[in-house]
């Protein structure tokens, strides 16, 4: 078969075409228009026709990099269910996060809550907050509440005359709640709800657990299966004062008070800063990971068991590693579908 | 800065389920230009395909609850039903031609035969095109994936990425022809 190499220009055309065509707006002028252009050459027609498939094959495009093993930065970002970060999450590939700064327009995707809640009836505003890989960004809500979101970090805000309600759907976030006695500020979290008036606390959801550490003044916190009215306390509410981090997961709840130390420690990822006390490198990377899309893969139990301790920037793309390379015996290599950690050879 | 989206009221027919008829009033005129225009089909085939069209809805149980969360992605939902049946329908006439010179045994046999090679070439391309989708802009990538893989509106997709809807449009053609070209390179 002799191959037609039809012209950029016809290309482009068709690809103008085709976007219009889909928009579901193509008035009958338009239609005409493509029409006409398609019956007036063979190259259009099949340009036209080969780019509708290539459009169609498209929507498989999730499942082909789902499900392929060795694709790991595929399947890694595409692996997150949200919808919205599947598209975010797989672009950012880089190492840590560029510029923390919190004076540049805030990045931070913004997008219309589809789901229509029970309470869509009133009056009442919705947004989505997300946050890339490796991006950490400051928001300020209608109410003047400060929320810094971690990496990779999903709320949806739906605040109404009553009550200012917000669902951590995935992520981190420090938030810094404006006094309000009139509205309660609402956290959802899978099981837990967090509930305060004006406070400032970080929390952390996990796969299967929650955290709450917090800096000043009262947060309480229940079973989402037990909706509370208003600002009424329950017995089984758990109250957290500052200083205290409350971890809850399906299997129970564990608090510790007095910790002011590690509350500060917890949120030190809001000035971009990594603070290790003398974790072990698994640890160390396990909290690295959430910073970046590609997998960072532990070389042997000796490195695991390395110890380290400090406080590395976050600013810099490449410091933390070169930085670990200089004080540990360690060798990193940065490839394509992983960074690889190992016992430098001597 | 704040932008602030107010929630937009989804219109019922009645508690229990949608009307399909006044989904196809409001839809109709665009449904079927977009048959007519992607398809090449006459138009008593282009008929024939609303009417499929409007069958599989009234199969669907839960269409209200499908499209409630979908505000102004329903056009997009009938377009992608509009573009199965089509397939579908070019399908079985090329089975139909087919027949006309190859037996039923025969088809089957060559059908199993080509497939899996079919699959995995499909599935490399589908890696290219993934690949050039990673060196071309990330607004376009976004606007493009956020069409074809999430379904999610031109408006839609304008509210996710702040710029406006032909901005969106204008990206999702680029991508495209990013994608068209590269896919041409390799064969």
């Amino acid at each position: 078969m002799v191959k037609v190499h039809s012209s950029d220009e016809i290309q482009q055309q068709a690809a103008i075409y085709v976007a219009r065509l889909h928009s579901g707006e193509l008035t009958a002028s338009e239609e005409i228009a493509i029409q006409n252009w398609c019956s007036s050459s063979a190259a259009h027609r099949r340009e036209f026709q080969h780019q509708i498939a290539i459009w169609d094959s498209c929507t498989q495009l999730y499942e082909a990099s789902d499900s392929d093993m060795r694709k790991p930065k595929y399947k890694m970002a595409f692996g997150i269910a949200a919808a919205a970060m599947i598209v975010l999450a797989v672009s950012f590939l880089s190492v840590l996060p560029g510029s923390m700064s919190n004076s540049e327009r805030p990045d931070i995707v913004q997008q219309v809550d589809l789901q229509t809640s029970p309470y869509a009836a009133t009056d009442q505003t919705s947004n989505t907050y997300i946050t890339q890989v490796g991006e950490v960004r400051t928001i300020t809500l209608a109410d003047n509440t400060q929320v810094t979101l971690n990496t990779d970090t999903q709320i949806n805000v739906a605040f109404s005359d009553t009550v200012r309600e917000l669902t951590l759907v995935r992520g981190e976030a420090f938030f810094d709640v404006a006094k309000d006695p009139a509205k309660v500020f609402v956290i959802h979290s899978g099981e837990r709800t967090i509930r305060v008036i004006g406070t400032k606390f970080n929390v952390r959801k996990n796969t299967d657990s929650l955290q709450v550490a917090v800096t000043e003044g009262l947060v309480a916190v229940h079973s989402t299966s037990e909706p509370r009215q208003g600002f009424e306390h329950k017995p089984d509410d758990t109250l957290l004062r500052a200083g205290t981090i409350g971890a809850f997961s399906t299997a129970g709840q564990l608090i510790s008070t007095d910790q002011t130390d590690k509350v500060n420690r917890l949120q030190s990822w809001r000035t971009g800063q990594f603070r290790f006390d003398n974790e072990t490198m698994q640890t160390v990377v396990d909290e690295l990971s959430r910073y970046q899309s590609k997998p960072i893969v532990l070389v042997g139990d000796k490195v695991k068991n390395l110890r380290i301790s400090g406080v590395y920037s976050l600013s810099d793309q490449t410091t933390l590693f070169e930085v670990l390379e200089q004080v540990l015996p360690i060798r990193v290599t940065n490839n394509r579908h992983q960074i690889l950690i190992e016992i430098k050879k001597s | 800065m704040k932008v602030i989206y107010l929630k937009k009221q989804v219109r019922h027919e009645s508690d229990n389920g949608v009307s399909v008829t006044s989904l196809l009033e409001e839809h109709g005129s665009a449904l079927r230009r977009f048959i007519r225009v992607r398809s090449n089909l006459n138009h008593a085939d282009c008929e024939d395909i609303i009417q499929l069209l409007s069958e599989r809805l009234l199969r669907v149980d839960n269409l209200a609850e499908l499209l409630e969360g979908r505000l102004n992605t329903v056009r997009n939902y009938l377009f992608q039903i509009a573009v199965n049946l089509i397939i579908d329908k070019k399908r079985r006439d090329d089975a139909r031609r087919r027949d006309d010179h190859i037996d039923e045994e025969n088809v089957t046999l060559m059908s199993t035969v080509y497939a899996p090679e079919r699959a995995l070439e499909g599935k490399h391309r589908l890696w290219r095109i993934q690949e050039l989708l990673n060196e071309i802009k990330l607004p376009y990538k976004q606007a493009f994936l956020l069409s074809r893989v999430e379904g999610k509106s031109y408006q839609e997709i304008s509210d996710i990425l702040g710029v406006s809807v032909s901005t969106v449009e204008k990206y999702i053609s680029k991508a495209l022809l990013a994608v068209r070209k590269g896919v041409d390179d390799n064969g």
